[in-house]
């Protein structure tokens, strides 16, 4: 019990610095970006999925 | 087999909000950069995506993937894999062709892991590609390598996942291609598709007719997102627990789980498998009141 909880503790305080890093990159900026450049808004020129 | 009607009515209807929520730029709402742990491809009508398709982009564009682990890692460790049962638009395809009257079956135990292996066999390959096209990327011209991979260069598990074939290429070729409607036209058209589009339509196919008489089976076996959800979900925050003190054993718990659970094989406390998707069936079922949700 004990060791399911601090490998849980272990995951979240992971993912926090990852979410962290990906703020300080702007990672969020480039996901829109990808989504972006799928979504109709790029009219003519849509990739191919 | 016991059904826990009103838990999956409820949660088919989520399903169906994220999916329209998922593919709001049909409705002309903007993109966003919405990221969430499911089986949502690059679609033309995409205001946010599966984590794993952002996973592969980062990677083969020579990016550290943070926001992709992040997502991962977060929610995987909070919620266990929930979104696959509440979030996941690939989940709500198969939950509505696993209603189907027939019957289903139940592999063995042997058999689940062994393809549980394979597809993690397939997720390190996937993987390992996306890496290599970033390491290539950050040493030179990368044009020739992703020649090379073809349809697999940007995201390799793309082209052969059957949710990236319904909701991103099948849209886009009905719309942007010459994909025919039409039944006749249909006809003349199948014999001209190219190896790749017949291989992702015959996978797509499979895969939805083996849902009637293996429910989630794609979800359980092959879903990159759901085998990496799984490591998570051994150690989540949230998740189902049986109360050994009012448990009968009656097995109505492990008969009404869609993904096969073998919840009574768990001595006790939570079960912390890494198929269970929080689906909360097995808590309507449960005729004693043992199964309920629990924190940590």
């Amino acid at each position: 019990m004990l060791k399911e909880n601090l490998w849980t503790l272990t995951l979240i305080g992971i993912g926090f610095i990852c979410l962290g890093a990906a703020i300080v990159e702007d990672q969020f900026q480039i996901a829109l970006d990808f989504i972006k450049e799928f979504s109709k808004g790029a009219a003519a020129g849509i990739p191919k999925p | 087999m016991p059904r826990a009607k009103k838990t999956l009515a409820l949660r088919l209807i989520v399903q169906f909000l994220v999916l329209l929520v998922l593919n709001a730029v049909l409705w002309d709402l903007e993109a966003t950069w919405l990221v969430l742990p499911v089986n949502m491809p690059y679609s033309p009508y995409a205001s946010g995506v599966g984590a794993i398709y952002l996973l592969q982009r980062m990677m083969t564009a020579a990016l550290v993937p943070f926001l992709a682990l992040a997502i991962f890692v977060i929610i995987g460790s909070i919620f266990g894999r929930t979104f696959c049962a509440w979030g996941c638009p690939f989940g709500f395809v198969q939950d509505l062709l696993s209603l189907t009257p027939n019957k289903k079956f139940r592999p063995n135990r042997k058999t689940n892991e062994g393809l549980i292996e394979v597809g993690y066999f397939f997720l390190i390959i996937g993987l390992g590609i996306a890496f290599y096209i970033g390491l290539v990327g950050l040493i030179q011209d990368v044009t020739d390598v992703k020649n090379a991979f073809g349809a697999f260069s940007d995201e390799p598990f793309a082209p052969l996942d059957p949710g990236s074939t319904l909701f991103a290429a099948f849209p886009y070729w009905v719309k942007w291609e010459t994909f025919p409607m039409d039944f006749n036209e249909l006809i003349d058209f199948l014999p001209t598709m190219d190896f790749l589009l017949w291989t992702r339509l015959s996978i797509l196919l499979i895969v939805l007719g083996l849902t009637m008489f293996i429910p989630r089976g794609y979800c359980r076996w092959f879903c990159p997102t759901g085998l990496i959800m799984g490591r998570m979900a051994k150690y989540s925050v949230i998740g189902v627990g049986r109360n050994i003190t009012r448990c009968t054993h009656c097995g109505d718990c492990e008969r009404a789980c869609p993904m096969h659970v073998r919840i009574l094989d768990y001595p006790g406390d939570r079960v912390r498998d890494s198929q269970c998707i929080n689906c909360l069936e097995c808590i309507e079922v449960c005729p004693e009141d043992a199964m309920e949700l629990r924190f940590f």
